[in-house]
């Protein structure tokens, strides 16, 4: 025993801290931020992106396809569902919920077989931010079926024209973001189905009585 | 068998290794069928692999227990009493076992053949090639489905390109759909986008399968995917017709004879397409008159379900002729 306790060890230094190491915390870590904050930066995303689809150029057209989102999308699907389903007929909003996002799937799966780069979400969120030209035309309709009276040719042409230039903006942005997507030669078989997806929108549009 | 030592006889109840490989999968099933035994017992509990002679098999003593973990199937003996009857458990686990393994193997067959479906026909890379296809070979495809085939000794080629079809289809349903917000359709229990492409796509798929099932009973030399090609092309008769009667709303005489024309052109080319496949005369005529009489009445459906006349579109109709006419 006294040969074991006079018996000394050496283990080289094991001396070390007992503290816990500090993390250092990233610029976008968004754990300590106040919710405020976090909800304000996703909707100056959200507007940003509703820029680049307002103003269509091709620089913009990276930002949509790599920073992709839903709420967008949802929004203005909402914003449409709810002012559609006020008029006359059948549930509107169910239909225009079923049209929006069905036809969304059968325009990015007609992309994929023609060969497209691009990916499911990615097209879902590029054709619905697209939309954002034929809600200011519904609003704008909306505000014509209340605000004036009478003069029933002359709404009607106003509302027309107004229709028919968003139908036009939205399938003109909507070319911007996935026609380069598409294979060259195949460039008007992926825009067709697009096309034909703005332009029934368009028609519940213009068909909406208030 | 007789064991090395002693030379007595053993008695070991085995199982075939598929039994007890069911066994294992059941789990806690087993545990229930063998009174209540859970798993975590039954693991605990060490196997043995012989009962001694002599034993006494009594119900009211413990359960017998199964280890799972073994090849085999094993009555414990560790006071040299067994409390149930092994018969009666016996049959009870075999019956348990056997219904296990059928549930397992059908189970089994099911995922292989659902694994088997989704690779053959879910998988997008499979009909790629059925989207191979130039903008202008379409457009061309689309006009000569109002072109028929006057020629019926040779065959005529039949594309296997789907896109032509899929946008027709989905054509169709946007015209359909306009024609129903304009006819101010209401259906009780369904949205009209609902209606519309149900109606649509039904309706290629039906028109599909007559003519995969009048190839079989007519001997027409055509496949699944040509038949689906055939049928969709042929509804691009329905689309200019009803954009068509959408325009000139206000008379049925238009759409009768845009019906007549149009659509008998675009009947004809398909029964021709399927006349040139077919040999035999008689089975010829059955082929080309069934898909004539199936396409034009379809369109009489469509146009007379769902695309109704309202007085208040005709009377809008007069009032903007009327202010055109004041100004």
């Amino acid at each position: 025993m006294a040969e074991f306790e006079s018996t000394s060890y050496s283990f080289g230094d094991l001396s070390g801290e007992m503290d816990q190491p500090i993390m250092t915390v990233c610029d976008d870590d968004d754990f300590d931020e106040p919710v405020r904050e976090t909800i304000m930066r996703d909707l100056r995303d959200v507007g940003h992106k509703f820029k680049h689809v307002v103003f269509p150029l091709k620089e913009g057209s990276n930002l949509l396809l790599r920073d992709w989102d839903l709420w967008g999308p949802l929004l203005l699907c909402m914003v449409v569902g709810a002012i559609l389903h006020e008029g006359q007929g059948g549930p509107h909003f169910t239909q225009f919920f079923v049209l929006f996002w069905m036809g969304s799937a059968v325009v990015t799966l007609n992309n994929k077989l023609l060969g497209g780069t691009i990916s499911f979400f990615q097209s879902v969120c590029v054709l619905g931010y697209c939309i954002a030209p034929l809600v200011g035309a519904l609003l704008f309709c909306r505000i014509v079926l209340i605000s004036t009276q009478g003069a029933f040719l002359l709404r009607f042409a106003l509302r027309f024209v107004v229709t028919l230039v968003a139908f036009g903006w939205s399938s003109r942005a909507a070319m911007c973001f996935i026609g380069d997507t598409a294979p060259s030669d195949r460039r008007f078989l992926a825009v067709y189905p697009m096309v034909l997806f703005y332009f029934i929108i368009s028609w519940l549009v213009i068909t909406y009585s208030g | 068998m007789e064991t090395e030592a002693t030379g007595e006889p053993a008695v070991t109840i085995e199982m075939s290794e598929t039994d007890t490989e069911s066994f294992e999968d059941l789990g806690p099933r087993v545990a229930f069928a063998n009174g209540g035994i859970t798993q975590a017992e039954v693991t605990t509990i060490p196997s043995v692999e012989e009962i001694p002679e002599g034993t006494l098999i009594n119900s009211t003593l413990d359960p017998p227990t199964v280890n799972i973990s073994s090849a085999s199937l094993t009555v414990p003996a560790t006071s040299g009493v067994v409390r149930r009857s092994i018969d009666v458990d016996n049959r009870a686990s075999e019956a348990t076992i056997a219904a296990a393994q059928m549930v397992h193997q059908i189970v089994s067959t099911g995922k292989e053949k659902a694994a088997t479906w989704v690779k053959a026909y879910a998988n997008l890379d499979n009909l790629r090639p059925h989207f191979d296809v130039e903008p202008r070979t379409v457009v061309n495809r689309l006009i000569q489905s109002f072109v028929p085939i006057t020629d019926l000794s040779s065959p005529e080629k039949v594309p296997t390109e789907l896109y032509g079809p899929l946008v027709t289809s989905l054509t169709l349903v946007a015209v359909l759909q306009m024609n129903m917000k304009t006819s101010n359709t209401s259906l009780e229990e369904a949205t009209l986008i609902e209606t519309a492409l149900t109606t649509c796509f039904g309706y290629w798929a039906f028109l599909t399968g007559v003519i995969i099932g009048l190839s079989y009973l007519c001997s027409t030399y055509i496949n699944k995917i040509q038949a689906c090609s055939i049928a969709g092309y042929g509804m691009v008769s329905h689309v200019v017709v009803s954009f068509l009667a959408e325009l000139f709303h206000t008379d049925r005489t238009p759409f009768f004879m845009f019906w007549f024309t149009i659509c008998g052109a675009s009947s004809a080319r398909m029964a021709t397409v399927i006349a040139s496949r077919t040999v035999g005369v008689s089975q010829r005529i059955l082929a080309s008159s069934i898909i004539i009489f199936i396409h034009m009445t379809f369109l009489l459906y469509l146009h007379f379900s769902y695309h109704h006349i309202l007085d208040e579109i005709v009377e809008v109709v007069e009032h903007i002729e009327e202010a055109l006419d004041i100004e």
